[in-house]
C-alpha cells in the first residue's frame, strides 16, 4: 500500500531562483525502509521536509507538482541539541501529545509505552540537557513515536553521534521497521551504517533523483559513479571487480572465504620513532569541579612530525587530554608540556565562524598574533581548495566547507602542533579523504598532529601511532597497525572482515592481498 | 538545620500556586522592609534554605558575587548620597567635587547589600523549589505562548553557558586575549565571542522552531500531561503561607518594620521588637505546618 506519493515535484525555498528539488517522482510504500543518500547540498534534507510537510507549511516557498500523503509523520532532526524543548525526558515525550490535545490517561500510557519500547525508561526523570547525544536522539525518536505516527522521517540522525550510539539508533530503527511495520525514511550521506537495512535507496544529485532502486543495484550504480557513497567493504569488492558486492562485513567475509585466497600482509605502514618530542604528558591527572575524575596518571609522548590518533569510548578522557595538551585545562596532577606553537580545532566548526568572508576569518587569527602574512593565507586557501570561496560568508557554506574554514583559521597562526577534536564528525567520505590528504601534506611539512576521533577508518588512513584510552587512562599505545589489528571494536570494517585471515586496515592494503581463486596468484 | 532540611526537602516540588505566592511574599519581604535586623534575618534564613535544598555549592559562588558587588555598593553609595547627620569624612576631589561620607549613608548602603543578596537568594530558592516543567505546565493553561518561550529560554540558558565556554576556548586558542587590558580592550575582545554565540543562537532558534512545528505546537487545543491539583499538604502549606503573609503585611501597615536612615538612624516604631516576635512565630508556624504535612516522607529521620 502506498503511503506517500509525489509526482513531478519542484520546490523553491523563499527568495531562491534555483529549485532545491526538481521534477521528483517518488512513491513510498507502507512498512518500507527508504534510505535517501547524496552529497551535501543535494536536496536530501529538503526532500525530508517535503515528505514531513515542513516544506512548504513551515518554510514557505513555491511548490509545483502533486504531493499526496495518507499518514501523519514524525520527524527527527540531525542535531540532538536543537530539537528538545522541555526540561525532563518524560515531559519532552509528552509534549507532542499535549499539542494534539490527547486525553491525559491515554497520554500517560503512550509515554510510558514508548519509553519502554526504546529502552529509555531509566531516563524518564532526567533533565534533557544532561543526556548524551545518543540519549537525546533516542528521546527525540520517542517523542516522534509517542503520537503513534507509524511513519518516521529522520534527517541524518546519527551524523553527530559516536559509532556506538549510532549503532544503537540504527538498531532501534531496524526494530521499528521489522517488528512493528513502521515506514522509515532515513536521510544519510554515510551509507555504511544503513545500507543493509534499506529496502530501497534514493540518491539525489543537485535536487534531482539520480538513482532509485534496491541496495544491490545501488552499490553497482554508486561504484560506477562515485565510490565515496559506498561502504568500505563494498568498495573493496568493487575495486576487486567482483560480480557480487556485499553490503555487510558478514557478507564480505563469506565472499572472501568462497572466492579469494588471502596472502598474509605485513603490518601496515612502517613506523619510525621520532627523534625529538613535540609534546609530553607526565603522570597527568584531571578532575572536574564536581569531583569527577577525567584523567588519571596519563603519561604520553608525542614525537615531532608524527600523527597520533587518540581513540576510546565516550567519557574515556580523550577530549580532556586534548584540551590539556592545548593548554585550555590545567592538570590537577602531573605536568603537560608542548615544544612549539599549538593550534586547536574543536568539534564544532561553527564556533570559529563570525567574520563576513572566509579571507577575513583567516586574517582575524593572524591579527590576534600580530603576524599578518597574506602569502600564507593564499597558500592555505589554495591547499584546502577554498580559493573560490574566499569572499563568501563562511556561514553560507556547507558543513564540510565550514570545517575546512575552521581548520584554515587555525592553520593561519602557523602552529607547529595541530590538535584536532573529532575532525571528521558529520563529514562524508569524500571530504574525509580530502582532509586526510591535507593532513598528509602538513605532516610532510613537519607538523605534529594529534587527533581525537571515533572514526577508525580515518585513524588507519592518517595516523602513525594510536592510543586507546579507557576510564581516564592510557590502555594501549603503539603503531596504528598494531593497535587496530584484530580489535573487536576499535578497528576498521575491513580489518573485521579479514579477522583470522590477515590484518589489513585500509581498502588499499586489503586489495593487495586478495587473489581470486584459480587466477594463478599475484 | 535539620529541621530546615526537612521543611525544604518537602518543598522541593511546591505546588506552582504556593511557589508563586512564596516568591511574591519573599520579594516583598526583601523590598518593602527597610529594617536592617529583619533583612539580616531574611538573608540568614534564605541562605540556610538554599543550602538545605542542595545548593550549598552554588551558595559559595553567590557569596563571592555578593562580596564583590557589596564592596562596590559600600564604596559608591556613600560617595553619591551625601545625606545624614553623622559625618565621618569630608573632602573636595577634582571632578567629583565635594565629598561627604556619613554613617547614615554607609548604613543605607549596608541595607542595599543585604537586599541585593536577599533577592539573589530568593530567585535561587525559587528555582530550587519548583519542578520547572510542572510550573510552566500550570502557567501554560493561562498564558501558553509566553510560558513556552520562558521554558525554552530556561532550557537554552544551560546550553548557552556550555557554548560560551566552548567558544571562549576556541577564541583563546586563536590568540584572542579575553583577560588582560582595560575595560574598553576587554569589551572589544569579547565582541567576536558574543557574535559567534549570537549567530549560533539565531541559527539554533530556526531549528527549534522547526522542531516545535513538527511536534504540532500551536496547531490546536492543548491538553496537559500532568494534573497539578492541590493536595492536603499543599493546602496546609498555603494556609501557613497566608498566615505569614498577613502577619508580614500587618507589620508593614502598622509601620513596625519601618526604619529611617536619614537624617538619622532610628526605627520608625517602638513596637518593632514585639512585632519581630510575632513575625518569627508566624514563620515557625509555616515551618511546623509544612513539617507536619510532610512527616510521612521522612519518618526515618530524627531531630
Amino acid at each position: 500500500m502506498e503511503v506517500f506519493n509525489m509526482e513531478n515535484l519542484t520546490y523553491h525555498y523563499p527568495n531562491k531562483d534555483r529549485p532545491a528539488l526538481s521534477r521528483l517522482d517518488l512513491k513510498i510504500h507502507d512498512g518500507e525502509f527508504l534510505v535517501v543518500a547524496g552529497a551535501s547540498g543535494s536536496g536530501k534534507s529538503t526532500l525530508a521536509r517535503i515528505i514531513s510537510r515542513l516544506a512548504p507549511e513551515f518554510y514557505g516557498g513555491k511548490i509545483e507538482g502533486r504531493v499526496n500523503g495518507t499518514r501523519d509523520i514524525g520527524m527527527v532532526f540531525q542535531d540532538p541539541e536543537k530539537q528538545l524543548v522541555m526540561e525532563t525526558v518524560e515531559r519532552e515525550v509528552a509534549f507532542p501529545l499535549e499539542n494534539r490535545g490527547v486525553e491525559r490517561k491515554l497520554m500517560k500510557k503512550q509515554v510510558l509505552e514508548v519509553l519502554s519500547l526504546l529502552g529509555i525508561w531509566h531516563l524518564k526523570d532526567k533533565k534533557t540537557y544532561e543526556l548524551s547525544g545518543g540519549e537525546k536522539q533516542k528521546v527525540a525518536i520517542a517523542a516522534a513515536l509517542a503520537v503513534r505516527n507509524r511513519f518516521l522521517v529522520l534527517d541524518e540522525p546519527v551524523s553527530q553521534l559516536d559509532p556506538m550510539a549510532a549503532d544503537e539508533i540504527m538498531h532501534i530503527l531496524k526494530k521499528l521497521n521489522d517488528d512493528l511495520g513502521f515506514t522509515i525514511v532515513l536521510v544519510e550521506q554515510r551509507t555504511e551504517k544503513c545500507l543493509s537495512y534499506a529496502d530501497r535507496v534514493v540518491f539525489l544529485d543537485n535536487g534531482e533523483i539520480a538513482f532509485i532502486g534496491k541496495p544491490p543495484e545501488y552499490v553497482k550504480w554508486a561504484g560506477r559513479h562515485d565510490c565515496n557513497f559506498l561502504p568500505p567493504v563494498t568498495e573493496l569488492f568493487w575495486r576487486l571487480e567482483s560480480n557480487n558486492l556485499p553490503l555487510t562485513v558478514k557478507q564480505g567475509r563469506e565472499l572472501i572465504n568462497s572466492n579469494y585466497d588471502v596472502a598474509a600482509n605485513a603490518l601496515g605502514k612502517p613506523f619510525l620513532t621520532a627523534k625529538s618530542k613535540a609534546m609530553t604528558l607526565k603522570k597527568v591527572g584531571f578532575s572536574f569541579g564536581d569531583g569527577t575524575m577525567a584523567l588519571s596518571s596519563v603519561t604520553l609522548d608525542v614525537g615531532k612530525g608524527e600523527t597520533l590518533g587518540i581513540i576510546g569510548a565516550n567519557g574515556a578522557g580523550k577530549s580532556t587530554a586534548l584540551r590539556i595538551m592545548a593548554g585550555l585545562l590545567k592538570p590537577s596532577k602531573g605536568k603537560a608540556e608542548a615544544y612549539g606553537a599549538v593550534g586547536y580545532l574543536s568539534q564544532e566548526p561553527n564556533d570559529y565562524l563570525f567574520n563576513d568572508t572566509v579571507y577575513e576569518e583567516l586574517l582575524f587569527t593572524q591579527k590576534n598574533f600580530e603576524k599578518i602574512d597574506c602569502d600564507l593565507i593564499e597558500e592555505i586557501l589554495c591547499d584546502l581548495d577554498m580559493e573560490s570561496k574566499r569572499n563568501i560568508n563562511p556561514r553560507d557554506l556547507s558543513g564540510g566547507e565550514r570545517q575546512r574554514v575552521a581548520l584554515a583559521s587555525v592553520l593561519a597562526m602557523k602552529p607547529q602542533i595541530l590538535l584536532l577534536d573529532e575532525p571528521t564528525r558529520g563529514l562524508n567520505k569524500g571530504y574525509k579523504m580530502r582532509l586526510a590528504a591535507y593532513l598528509g601534506n602538513l605532516k610532510r611539512k613537519g607538523k605534529t598532529i594529534v587527533l581525537v576521533t571515533h572514526d577508525m577508518e580515518f585513524v588507519a588512513e592518517v595516523c602513525d601511532r594510536a592510543v586507546i584510552m579507557f576510564d581516564g587512562q592510557v590502555a594501549q599505545e603503539g603503531p596504528t597497525s598494531e593497535i587496530l589489528s584484530g580489535g573487536l571494536h576499535f578497528t576498521t570494517d575491513i580489518n573485521r572482515m579479514f579477522h583470522g585471515m590477515a590484518s589489513p586496515l585500509r581498502i588499499e592494503e586489503a586489495e593487495g592481498i586478495c587473489v581470486k581463486k584459480g587466477s594463478g596468484g599475484p | 538545620m535539620l529541621l530546615l532540611r526537612k521543611v525544604f526537602a518537602m518543598c522541593h516540588k511546591l505546588h506552582p500556586a504556593n511557589a508563586m505566592l512564596l516568591l511574591a511574599v519573599l520579594i516583598s519581604a526583601t523590598l518593602l522592609v527597610s529594617h536592617p535586623v529583619h533583612s539580616a534575618l531574611l538573608v540568614s534564613v534564605l541562605s540556610f534554605s538554599v543550602a538545605a535544598f542542595g545548593g550549598a555549592g552554588e551558595l559559595k559562588g553567590l557569596l563571592k558575587f555578593w562580596i564583590v558587588t557589596g564592596i562596590m555598593i559600600l564604596i559608591i553609595n556613600p560617595l553619591v548620597s551625601t545625606q545624614g547627620h553623622t559625618v565621618l569624612f569630608r573632602t573636595v576631589l577634582p571632578i567629583a567635587g565635594r565629598i561627604r561620607i556619613t554613617v547614615e549613608s554607609l548604613a543605607f548602603a549596608g541595607l542595599m547589600v543585604l537586599r541585593l543578596f536577599s533577592m539573589v537568594l530568593v530567585i535561587k530558592l525559587f528555582g530550587l523549589s519548583i519542578d520547572r516543567d510542572d510550573f510552566f505546565g500550570y502557567l501554560s493553561r493561562y498564558m501558553n505562548k509566553l510560558v513556552l518561550t520562558m521554558s525554552m529560554t530556561v532550557n537554552m540558558i544551560h546550553r548557552l553557558r556550555v557554548e560560551i565556554q566552548r567558544v571562549s576556548e576556541v577564541m583563546a586558542m586563536r590568540g584572542l586575549d579575553l583577560k588582560s587590558g582595560g575595560l574598553v580592550k576587554r569589551t572589544r575582545a569579547y565582541y567576536p565571542m558574543i557574535k559567534v554565540v549570537l549567530i549560533s543562537s539565531l541559527e539554533g532558534s530556526v531549528n527549534r522552531a522547526e522542531a516545535l512545528y513538527s511536534r504540532g505546537y500551536g496547531k490546536g487545543k492543548r491538553s496537559f500531561y500532568r494534573e497539578i491539583g492541590m493536595t492536603g499538604k499543599d493546602r496546609l502549606h498555603m494556609v501557613a503561607l497566608c498566615i505569614y503573609t498577613i502577619v508580614f503585611f500587618w507589620g508593614i501597615y502598622k509601620g513596625w518594620l519601618g526604619f529611617s536612615f536619614f537624617p538619622a538612624i532610628s526605627p520608625k516604631s517602638d513596637f518593632s521588637l514585639i512585632y519581630f516576635v510575632a513575625h518569627a512565630t508566624s514563620l515557625a508556624v509555616l515551618i511546623e505546618a509544612t513539617r507536619r504535612c510532610s512527616a510521612w516522607k521522612f519518618s526515618t529521620w530524627k531531630i
